[in-house]
């Protein structure tokens, strides 16, 4: 059976091919990160397995079935996806926001059941933003606000997270609580997450999986012992670097760089 | 909370029965409540068949313009979209003088058929300005909506001026609803009968497309096709209304402000305040432009273009140091 996966994807803009003849499997239940330079078609390749991107040749597999056989609110129970820069009426209180998540699952007419109150309030309780409920997302701060999309997407209750750069524009500390929290969310309720990162270091130690993406396609996939290599950063990245062990959290660790 | 938010609405309906009372009562000539039962008089038959059709005209083209511009601001993600801003309003206007001009009788029918063809003629040119490779470009929507509608107004007083017409239709070009009759009104009633009940169907999927297009896609949201049912909504809500009252500024831009200041929710939750928040200030308009200058009447349009600026003024003022986020 075939889980998540692309085959021979190709996506355009316009005349300018941004994703090339790819195939790409996602083994489920483990953390994927999707890794490359700008413009390698990392955001793009999420795009179009959320079905955002319309795509120029090939299909997108989920759980044996073509993704656009799936209706949309279906499709969004099977997958929930948090894009770069996710914007919101900065009024609506982060209770309403999480309830959007729950919109794939509400029919016309009806009022919200018991059911999406509850799922709301355990969203809100897995992302660790429950004490900001009431509060309008315009108040947050960056951490808060991201912690808040993302309750928004577990509200979905889909099995496969897809997760575009959540970590951009935080500090440190936020980061690593945002990854930390995508760790636990793939640990505890079992979710396959595909996750953009920019840091390799922090894509070497919260991934059990890479890919790795260049000029539209993938150059490198597998454990981050066996991928994140000196050789794939020269390949993939053109730096030259020194890659040893982290001694703490037993991943790779990029220890000196340049460019070539 | 919630319970204020009700108040909200409940006094807002309050309010407006009371304001739609008082409209049937007070002109140019006042009369007395007892006025309504008196089957035999002439005032029966002038609050019934006068008044009426002009007042509930007023409520429902307040309620249909608020509507209007609420659905737009949230499906093009764009705080200041307004009807009249992308052009929709100059649209029919343009298509009801040409019409006009080229010997189309001036019925009912007919002044609501052209009203619509050219909301809606107008908004598709708009609207394909505004497409870009990447899809809808808010930014793009308002730029060609203003210069378009700007366009279609230099035409529109350019025919007028030469055709020496332009007294015929002041009524568009100021709007009001001084001798709007029943067959207006029925109008008018069907068709916010038809709004409300899509707007009521879909409220959640429009309140959705409210985020960005990513983010409701992802959610399982069919964009495309809810933002086409938005657009007929507004197409149909400000074609109607210009029909009947012609160009009336600040509604659609200025109501959904002010009622956000009383409640902060979303879409879903706020569309029935603001339709009645709508109503409730057209009619006031309407009484005003009736009792000012009696026993003239001032030009309605302007009374609410006036009045809305003011408030929309101190709004501003009042929200100096917040940000929409």
């Amino acid at each position: 059976m075939t889980f998540f996966a692309g085959q021979n994807l190709t996506i355009n803009y316009g005349t300018h091919t941004i994703i090339k003849q790819m195939n790409v499997t996602f083994p489920k239940g483990e953390v994927i990160g999707l890794i490359g330079p700008n413009g390698s078609g990392k955001s793009t390749l999420l795009g179009a397995l959320s079905g955002f991107h319309k795509l120029k040749t090939g299909r997108v597999i989920l759980e044996d079935h073509e993704l656009h056989q799936f209706s949309a609110k279906k499709r969004a129970q099977l997958l929930a996806c948090l894009p770069q820069n996710p914007q919101a009426p900065g009024d609506i209180t982060v209770r309403d926001l999480v309830g959007y998540g729950r919109y794939a699952y509400q029919h016309r007419w009806t009022t919200d059941h018991e059911a999406d109150h509850k799922a709301v309030q355990r969203a809100m309780v897995n992302a660790n933003i429950q004490e900001f409920a009431d509060t309008p997302i315009a108040d947050l701060s960056g951490g808060q606000r991201q912690r808040a999309f993302i309750a928004m997407t577990l509200a979905q209750d889909s099995e496969i997270l897809l997760l575009d750069e959540p970590t951009t524009f935080l500090d440190l500390p936020h980061q690593l609580e945002i990854l930390k929290l995508v760790r636990v969310l793939n640990r505890e309720l079992h979710k396959t997450i595909i996750i953009v990162l920019h840091d390799l270091n922090q894509a070497a130690r919260f991934c059990d999986n890479l890919v790795c993406l260049k000029q539209g396609t993938i150059a490198y996939q597998g454990r981050p012992q066996d991928v994140f290599t000196a050789q794939m950063l020269a390949d993939v990245f053109h730096v030259r670097a020194k890659v040893t062990m982290d001694p703490k959290a037993h991943c790779p660790l990029l220890l000196t760089y340049d460019t070539i | 909370m919630r319970k204020n938010r009700n108040y909200f609405l409940i006094s807002l309906c309050i309010l407006g029965l009371l304001l739609f009372m008082n409209s049937l009562l007070l002109g140019v000539h006042n009369y007395a409540l007892s006025d309504f039962f008196a089957s035999q008089s002439q005032n029966f038959a002038i609050i019934w068949q006068l008044r009426l059709p002009r007042v509930l005209a007023a409520a429902i083209v307040g309620a249909l313009l608020a509507l209007a511009g609420k659905l737009l601001q949230t499906v093009s993600n764009n705080p200041i979209a307004d009807p009249s801003l992308l052009g929709i309003n100059s649209g029919a206007n343009l298509a009801l003088i040409c019409g006009t001009i080229l010997g189309v009788p001036f019925t009912l029918f007919w002044r609501v058929s052209l009203a619509f063809l050219g909301a809606f003629l107008t908004f598709l040119i708009v609207f394909l300005l505004s497409m870009t490779r990447r899809g809808l470009s808010p930014t793009r929507l308002i730029l060609s909506g203003t210069i378009f509608s700007g366009f279609l107004n230099g035409i529109a007083y350019g025919i007028s001026i030469l055709t020496k017409s332009s007294q015929r239709f002041r009524n568009f070009l100021v709007g009001g609803f001084s001798g709007v009759d029943c067959k207006q009104m029925w109008l008018l009633l069907i068709l916010l009968l038809i709004i409300l009940g899509l707007t009521i169907y879909f409220a959640r999927d429009i309140t959705i497309i409210g985020l960005n297009d990513q983010l409701s896609q992802g959610l399982g949201s069919r964009i495309v096709l809810i933002r086409s049912v938005a657009v007929i909504i507004v197409v149909l809500a400000t074609s109607g209304s210009v029909a009947v009252g012609g160009n009336i500024a600040f509604i659609g831009l200025g109501i959904p402000h002010l009622v956000h200041y009383f409640d902060k929710r979303d879409f879903k939750h706020v569309y029935l305040e603001i339709m009645c928040f709508g109503s409730v200030f057209l009619m006031f308009c309407d009484l005003l432009a009736r009792l000012l200058a009696r026993p003239f009447e001032l030009p309605l349009g302007g009374l609410s273009a006036i009045l809305g600026g003011g408030f929309l003024i101190w709004y501003v003022y009042r929200q100096s140091e917040a940000v929409v986020a």
